[in-house]
């Protein structure tokens, strides 16, 4: 790899041994995939370091106390609790005592205590075409897909990233490795995708058959997905594959630079109705009217206008006395929300906005349970309007799942048992 | 014996975080456990015992401490990079992970990391010879299957 004469003086020392270090771990990687030379990055979304992985508290800290600082602006992932309020999740002190570690060494090393799996949800929208380096894959598909900014799936070097200021120039960084690689035609009635389960559905199919391809979407139907519809479809896309970007017609900035026709070529899938329903019952393994104990919202983290929506939907009610209902965010919109009513109103219905975490992340995972003598599983069920989120739960925390509609969810939560599902638009518009 | 060949990306170390150049393991023979299945670290193994928990993997509870891990592909969470280098920590990760699809930069980095080679873009063909419990030898990018018969697996 090439390196330029700062980079060199970096990776001698010049700017310390901590720096020297993570030059050096990049200059590895890159060396791994063949990148000619490290490229500058303007922005970085930082891994959580959470508490339930043994030893990454310490070693975060370990690192923060060596007097490091990240080099450019950079925001940080979920943790394994609510920070403010453990108790909100039921997090053992142990945890939670642990994991407080980690925002003092954010706080040392410059990092934003965001702790959120959606910062672009908070305003870090880096510009279109921009170098950044990020971990949480539905994050990265949407910096890569929606707002034409350029990463690859990152991980634990981001914090070299973070540090230095750099990535090697490889994989999605580079205009060749962008280009659509599979075509998905997608059939589906307007009215069938207006809520966020359904472009959960969607995103989960395109993911499945695409893998690690560039999917090219197209159809031949209008469709306007709001903000939180984009990121439910990548974060589902994420999850049944590892789909890194992809590009829709009408839809993506960098869908523009293809011809439809120029694609057909491509490996094929066709989408309609019935392959989306099919999904939907293979995720729905709660029968109508069987009982119900948590109900989960949030997944990739709520924004202040899904937060607005099921105040709203749910003032004036109270869920039933079996059901722990959360809505997962990350702690600068719960103070929004706060600022504007909406928590009171969540929590006078018995809802719980929590902040920093979610049910996957937290320590209700099988292995932690056994490990702190925590009964497992913590529910038995799991009702969500996130294909994401039920995907990881059914293994991780042994639950049995049911997609349902975020209404139909609310609803469920109110009678404490599986509503009925309907697929089609029943009139509501979800307005999320 | 045929010899099938993949892109080294990671040459992988005998100690945790040391610097892969300086201890690189040229050969590495050990009993392959093979999921016929795209893989996701957050999600298909237990983060602490590195057993596989994923429900419908024919690989479901194995361990795969002291074998040499072979996938189609990597999917899924960015925790991915995380949970691998965790279980290479504890001792508990994979000798080697070879997979046929190229490399994903998330679990690469787990992999540099742990210490733990991993070729990909392995020869279709391979996977089609191989079965979980077989012995199986990645040298450079070169896998080869050494004995058919399968262990029993313990």
């Amino acid at each position: 790899m090439k390196l330029t004469e700062y980079e060199n003086r970096m990776l001698q020392g010049e700017y310390g041994p901590i720096c020297a270090e993570a030059l050096d771990y990049l200059v590895q990687f890159g060396d791994a995939f063949g990148a000619e030379k490290l490229i500058d990055i303007s922005y970085s979304h930082y891994p959580a370091e959470m508490a339930i992985y043994d030893g990454f508290c310490e070693d975060v800290e370990h690192y923060a106390n060596q007097g490091i600082q990240v080099a450019i602006p950079t925001t940080s992932s979920t943790l394994c609790c609510d920070l403010e309020d453990p108790s909100l999740t039921n997090c053992p002190s142990y945890l939670s005592n642990l994991q407080e570690k980690t925002k003092h060494a954010f706080r040392k090393m410059g990092i934003l205590q965001t702790f959120t799996c959606t910062p672009q949800q908070i305003g870090f929208v880096p510009p279109m075409g921009s170098y950044i380096s990020s971990v949480e894959s539905s994050a990265i598909i949407y910096f890569n897909s929606v707002v034409g900014a350029r990463t690859n799936r990152g991980g634990l070097f981001t914090r070299y990233s973070s540090v230095t200021g750099k990535y090697p120039a490889m994989g999605y960084l580079l205009d060749e490795n962008r280009v659509p690689s599979c075509y998905c035609e997608v059939s589906i009635d307007p009215n069938y995708l207006t809520r966020l389960d359904q472009w959960s559905v969607l995103g989960y199919l395109i993911g499945e058959y695409a893998q690690d391809q560039v999917p090219y979407i197209n159809s031949s139907k209008k469709y306007k997905p709001t903000m939180s519809q984009l990121v439910s479809l990548g974060a589902a896309m994420a999850t049944s594959g590892s789909v890194t970007l992809f590009h829709w017609k009408g839809i993506t900035p960098e869908a523009t630079q293809y011809e439809t026709s120029s694609l057909k070529h491509l490996p094929h899938l066709f989408i309609s109705e019935k392959e989306m329903m099919e999904t939907q019952e293979k995720f729905t393994e709660i029968q109508e009217n069987q009982p119900i104990d948590f109900v989960v919202l949030g997944c990739p983290h709520a924004n202040l206008s899904m937060i607005q929506y099921i105040a709203e939907k749910i003032e004036g009610r109270i869920i039933h006395e079996n059901v722990t209902f959360w809505v997962c965010t990350n702690r600068m919109t719960k103070l929004q929300a706060s600022n504007l009513g909406f928590t009171q109103k969540l929590e006078r219905a018995g809802v719980r906005l929590i902040a920093d975490t979610c049910p996957v992340e937290s320590h209700m995972r099988s292995n932690i349970c056994t490990r702190h003598g925590i009964p497992f599983p913590c529910y038995q069920t799991m009702i969500s309007n996130s294909l994401k989120m039920l995907h990881y739960s059914r293994n991780l925390l042994g639950v049995k799942p049911a997609l349902l509609s975020t209404d139909q969810c609310i609803e469920s939560a109110i009678q404490g048992k599986r509503v009925s599902i309907y697929w089609k638009k029943d009139g509501c518009n979800e307005r999320i | 014996m045929k010899e099938y060949k993949g892109k080294r990306i990671v040459k992988g170390s005998s100690q945790l975080h040391q610097k892969i150049e300086k201890s690189q393991l040229d050969v590495i023979s050990a009993p392959c456990i093979l999921c016929p299945h795209s893989f996701s670290f957050l999600g298909d193994i237990d983060s602490h015992s590195g057993k596989i928990t994923r429900i419908d993997s024919p690989c479901k509870d194995m361990y795969i401490s002291q074998q040499i891990l072979a996938f189609t592909a990597s999917k899924g969470s960015s925790s991915g990079c995380v949970i691998l280098s965790s279980l290479a920590k504890q001792g508990k990760g994979p000798m080697a992970i070879i997979t046929m699809q190229p490399a994903d930069y998330n679990l690469v980095e787990g992999a540099i990391l742990g210490g733990i080679p991993f070729i990909a873009e392995v020869d279709p063909k391979f996977f089609e010879e191989i079965q979980t419990g077989m012995q199986i030898k990645i040298q450079e990018g070169v896998c080869t299957l050494l004995e058919e018969k399968v262990l029993e697996y313990k």
